[in-house]
């Protein structure tokens, strides 16, 4: 599903990622652990394709050139990235936009389109699962939103937008116990054969909820250990540095 | 972002047809003996044409005003016509079936049957061609309410009285160059006025077509709601392609005596000119309203059209709790010049204002805001709120925010807030990151940087702005 | 601009000016005159009434026998450093400490100006207005401070320009120069200050922050009741150079200041703020322009009037942002308190973009105190009165507080307070 070779990215003269390996399998669920300033977030702008970082090495999503897509020709491949910080955008309706990219998606893939009226009752079927309020169809884009009604917001368009890959860049930040009980019994309900995930963060939190099948501990910009989910419990009891010199 | 300004650049005008109707012109040029002409071919009473003459001679003392933020070349006031009518083809139309095929089937062209208008939308239509009011629909309908509505000619003949007591009573024809030019040679334009304590039944709306070439385009439009009554009113402009920039000076005044409301919205579209900025009309107008107690006047405009613009619809807030509102939406591009904001000046006690602009540039366009709120020393408890923000799209353009605030009283709030940035990068890339096209991403964040704008059009109309927007911005993709 | 009456310019312009500098203005302003309010940047400023007071004034007499240390020390205070005092525009040894044992640090006037090689940049000069026209044809000295590169001052330099009418209205045209070297860091202060009588301040300074220097500018005027006020001031910064800019108006009868600040190198910052207070029937007006004409720089105005009695306070702010930059920052407020009804505040935050990779944002207000806050201060026991003063001197405080040094802030605060009939 993702080879990752080599792959480094830097920001004028610093090197955020430097040599980068990671290969995930389709229907695995990988955590990416480090510290901060070990290169999580650019490996998700990297991979979801944000301008301003240069970039070498390799990565292969569904068998083809990742690094040479445009930010929505790789979603319309099927790649999601959840923000850790979503942008808000005025005078957007929310449900107009998530209507705008499912069809966009679905033009790519060859879909028919779906109509406004199946589309309300396909969100509020979702957003019902997610405990969210179908008042949020109606607010702007993120306008106003908490920290996690962001969040949980994120997790709607995920589970709408079905991809092949998720990637989710500290979503477990900035939420309470209950909150985050409700986006990670979302992501697991996601999982599902022909889909991947890429769980991106500083905390093992999220992973009482999601049970990773490999965890990677990321360090100055390259993988330096991997194990199963018991690893995310070392990390937490002994820390990253600790950790990672096993 | 670089193929966004592509794709502006590529924008194609969807209203560049003209017809070749058989037209009658007055010679090119412009002195005293047009005006009479003018008058003597609309059969006008002697004060009429004595009113028309003091503007005109008023007019000879005044220079083109140079202040605002807008560059063209000089306009030769002697090489145009004055008047151009469609050549009536027998006597006036009594009914709409009774219309110039030809101009109806022009104006199905533009989207606005004027059969389908009358029995469909419920919305009443006079049509505007090169300053000649062609028809007036659902004139029956609003007869029972006791609502007049005509064209400006019309109301001449029918309603002396009315038009004397109103013409030029909000905007004098001293008020500035324009003013006096279309006060001295304005050839048609609509007349509304809603009796006391009516709430006019229907949205009114004219549409104004620039048709024959090398003509300037002077209507006036005066709106007149008695104490109580209520009234929506929509205006819409289209132009045909040509390479010559093409004059329209119109004045509008409203006139809102106690407890009246009135809505003005306007669609602005004339030709902006070609790519490379040739041709376009030159869109100078005067809009203003006077507002009694009580009383509230509220503009809202999207401007998308004209090679320049030049307007600042204002309201006098002459009336104790009255209320001026301006919501405007102007986009720019190509090398489209647009100046544009509004006044708002408070005389009465706990007058309020409100004032919302959002401002859209791109290509080589220079789009300015030019505001002025007054508080005079009369105006205890007055309030203003404005707010300005302006997008920028590419490198070659220019936003610019030109307020003025005045104010002698000291119990008058007076709040501005403006911002101006390009389109952020990280609602670009959210937007992508979804599978949007950058093009449709950046048509979806413009829109809803103008949301609130649109949200204050007639229902009607909102849609149809919104699709607007998506055709100035897209172009050739839409 | 109007032309001015050729008997203007042979009574207040000595008949053979004395340096190209002043030639180039008398020229300028034979050429195209004082301006009027139909220019836009002066449609605040009653020109007319300062044209009428030039027209009747005479040139100030050098007469300096009323000013003395203690007399200027009263005027504008001792803040600690070097100080440089002229007398109608003319430089004043006797009440000047001009600390030449400062490392780095040169002060003078047009005498040891004329010793040193003259700055490249002068010969190409235009006025920018026809007040600084006149000012460089009529001026009969200059304050020069000039800091070597890399110099660290640690105490500010005081610049005081007196204006000591006699008995008819007398005009004086001062002039000031700073030159802060590249990577220096210095700290000034103009005062503008009177003793009683009418005159006519026509005022220029030039300030140039070299790349990487660090440049803190307080500008005060608290002229004499009858006194009006014209000043501008220019300042370039150059490329990474930090500017923090404060003018204070506090006195003269009409007073206008103009701040123009341009960007020529990168990466630059400016902070800018402004107090001005008119009482009785005086009238303050601002006219602040930051022009960014180089890419990454960062600008910030914050403008606060309080006007009282028949007083008129204006500002005009203007940003603007040239085309080809990237990167640019700016922002513009402006708060002004209007305490009575025959007071008048105008303010025209202007914002002029020409490239888009830009933040602006400006914000201005009008208004009267806040009736929550009043009334909570009075719950709490605090006298009407007393309460109106506390929030009109909160209102002022963000820009007093942030004088430097403290003898500065504390005269600052003295004039607003005694104003204030505090």
């Amino acid at each position: 599903m993702l080879h990752i070779e080599r792959l480094t990215a830097s920001v004028g003269d610093k090197t955020i990622l430097d040599g980068l390996d990671l290969d995930i399998a389709a229907g695995e669920i990988h955590a990416v652990m480090g510290p901060n300033g070990a290169g999580k977030s650019t490996l998700s702008n990297v991979l979801a394709g944000r301008d301003g970082y240069t970039t070498t090495g390799t990565v292969t999503f569904e068998g083809g050139d990742l690094l040479a897509l445009t930010p929505e020709e790789r979603a319309a491949k099927g790649l999601f990235l959840a923000f850790q910080h979503p942008v808000e955008i005025p005078g957007v309706g929310n449900m107009y936009f998530l209507h705008t990219a499912l069809n966009a998606i679905r033009l790519v893939r060859g879909q028919p389109e779906i109509g406004a009226v199946d589309f309300l009752a396909l969100a509020k079927e979702h957003m019902a699962r997610l405990d969210m309020d179908p008042a949020f169809l109606s607010r702007s884009v993120n306008e106003g939103f908490s920290g996690g009604e962001k969040k949980r917001n994120e997790i709607l368009q995920l589970s709408l937008l079905e991809p092949r890959l998720a990637i989710l860049d500290e979503t477990d930040s900035g939420l309470d116990i209950d909150a985050l009980r409700v986006v990670g019994e979302g992501v697991e309900r996601l999982r599902h054969p022909e889909r991947s995930m890429l769980i991106i963060t500083h905390h093992p939190r999220l992973l009482e909820f999601v049970r990773p099948d490999r965890v990677h501990v990321l360090q100055a910009g390259r993988i330096v250990r991997t194990g199963d989910h018991h690893l995310a419990r070392e990390l937490e009891a002994v820390g990253y540095g600790a950790a990672a010199a096993r | 972002m670089s193929d966004v300004v592509d794709i502006l650049v590529e924008r194609e005008y969807a209203y560049g047809f003209h017809a070749d109707l058989e037209t009658e012109l007055a010679p090119k040029g412009l002195d005293e003996d047009v005006v009479r002409l003018i008058s003597a071919k609309k059969q006008e009473p002697a004060w009429l044409l004595e009113w028309r003459l003091a503007a005109f001679r008023h007019f000879l003392t005044l220079e083109e005003p140079t202040w605002p933020n807008v560059h063209h070349p000089p306009i030769d006031y002697q090489d145009m016509h004055y008047w151009a009518a469609p050549k009536p083809k027998g006597p006036a139309p009594k009914s709409l079936d009774e219309v110039d095929p030809q101009i109806r089937a022009e104006f199905d062209k533009l989207g606005i049957s004027l059969a389908e208008q009358e029995r469909l939308s419920g919305v009443a239509v006079d049509a505007v061609m090169d300053s000649i009011s062609v028809a007036t629909t659902f004139k029956a309908k609003l007869a029972e309410a006791g609502v007049i509505f005509c064209s400006f000619s019309e109301a001449v003949r029918e309603h002396p009285e009315l038009v004397r007591r109103y013409l030029g009573s909000v905007v004098p024809f001293r008020d500035n160059f324009f003013a006096a030019l279309n006060s001295a040679v304005f050839s048609d334009g609509s007349f509304c006025f809603i009796p006391a304590g009516v709430q006019c039944p229907m949205e009114l709306s004219t549409y104004f077509r620039i048709n024959a070439a090398e003509t300037g385009q002077f209507e006036r439009t005066l709106i007149v709601a008695e104490e109580g009554a209520s009234v929506s009113y929509l205006e819409g402009c289209t132009a045909p392609k040509r390479d010559e920039n093409q004059l329209h000076a119109a004045v509008v005044e409203l006139v809102a005596l106690d407890d009246a409301s009135i809505k003005y919205s306007t669609v602005q579209n004339w030709y902006p000119g070609d790519a490379d900025g040739k041709g376009g009309i030159f869109n100078f107008v005067t809009k203003r309203g006077r507002a009694g107690n009580r009383a509230t006047i509220s503009w809202t405009q999207v401007e998308t059209g004209s090679a320049i613009t030049w307007k600042y619809p204002s309201v006098i807030l002459q009336g104790d709790d009255s209320v001026g509102e301006f919501y405007s939406v102007a986009v720019t591009t190509h090398h489209q010049q647009a100046d544009t904001g509004t006044k708002m000046i408070h005389i009465g006690r706990n007058t309020t204002s409100t004032i919302l602009s959002k401002g859209i540039s791109a290509g080589h366009a220079q789009n300015t805001y030019r505001g002025l709120v007054k508080v005079l020393r009369s105006a205890t408890g007055a309030r203003n709120h404005t707010r300005c923000d302006s997008l920028l799209i590419g490198p070659d353009c220019g936003a610019h925010t030109f307020p003025y605030i005045e104010v002698k009283n000291d119990t008058a709030q007076v709040e501005h807030e403006a911002s101006t940035s390009k389109v952020s990068d990280d609602q670009l890339f959210y937007c992508r990151q979804r599978g949007l096209t950058e093009e449709d991403a950046t048509s979806m964040i413009v829109n809803g940087f103008c949301r609130e704008v649109f949200d204050e059009l007639p229902m009607e109309y909102a849609v149809e702005a919104q699709a607007l927007m998506r055709l100035t911005l897209e172009g050739a993709v839409g | 601009m109007t032309a001015t009456p050729a008997g203007l310019l042979d009574r207040l312009v000595p008949p053979s000016p004395p340096s190209p500098r002043a030639e180039r203005g008398r020229d300028w302003l034979a050429a195209h005159g004082l301006p009027t309010t139909r220019d836009e940047a002066w449609r605040y400023t009653p020109v007319d009434d300062i044209v009428g007071a030039l027209e009747a004034a005479a040139p100030a007499p050098a007469s300096t026998s009323q000013v003395s240390r203690s007399v200027v020390d009263a005027l504008a205070g001792d803040h600690g450093g070097p100080r440089l005092v002229f007398v109608n525009g003319v430089f004043e040894p006797r009440a000047s400490d001009a600390g030449g044992a400062v490392d780095g640090l040169w002060l003078g006037n047009r005498d040891g100006m004329r010793a040193r090689p003259p700055s490249p940049r002068a010969a190409e000069d235009q006025p920018a207005d026809g007040f600084q026209a006149l000012n460089w044809a009529a001026g009969r000295d200059v304050a020069a401070v000039l800091v070597e590169p890399g110099a660290q001052l640690d105490q500010p330099v005081h610049v005081v320009h007196i204006a000591a009418p006699g008995e008819d209205t007398t005009a004086n045209h001062p002039r000031t120069v700073v030159l802060a070297g590249p990577g220096s860091r210095v700290h000034l202060i103009e005062s503008y200050v009177g003793l009683p009588g009418p005159s006519v301040t026509n005022a220029s300074t030039r300030i140039v922050a070299g790349a990487g220097s660090t440049v803190t500018h307080h500008r005060v005027q608290d002229e004499a009741a009858a006194a009006i006020h014209v000043g501008r001031t220019a300042i370039d910064q150059g490329a990474r150079s930090t500017l923090r800019a404060t003018s204070i108006m506090t006195g003269g009868h009409i007073a206008r200041s103009a701040l123009a600040i341009g960007f020529d190198g990168t990466d630059a910052c400016a902070d800018i703020d402004g107090l001005y207070l008119p009482l009785g029937h005086q009238h303050h007006d601002n006219v602040v322009t930051v022009d960014h004409r180089a890419s990454h720089c960062a600008s910030t105005q914050r403008f606060t009037g309080i006007v009282d009695d028949h007083g008129r306070g204006s500002f005009s702010g203007h940003v603007l942002v040239r085309h080809g930059t990237t990167g640019t920052d700016a922002h513009q407020s402006n708060r002004n308190l209007v305490l009575a009804p025959t007071a008048q505040a105008d303010t025209r935050p202007w914002l002029e973009i020409l490239a888009d990779d830009v933040r602006c944002t400006h914000g201005a207000t009008v208004g009267r105190l806040d009736d929550d806050a009043l009334f909570y201060l009075r719950s709490r026991g605090i006298p009407l009165e007393q309460g109106r003063a506390m929030l009109v001197a909160g209102f002022a405080a963000e820009i007093i507080d942030a004088i430097t040094p403290a003898t500065l802030r504390d005269r600052v605060a003295a004039a607003f307070a005694a104003g204030r009939g505090g």
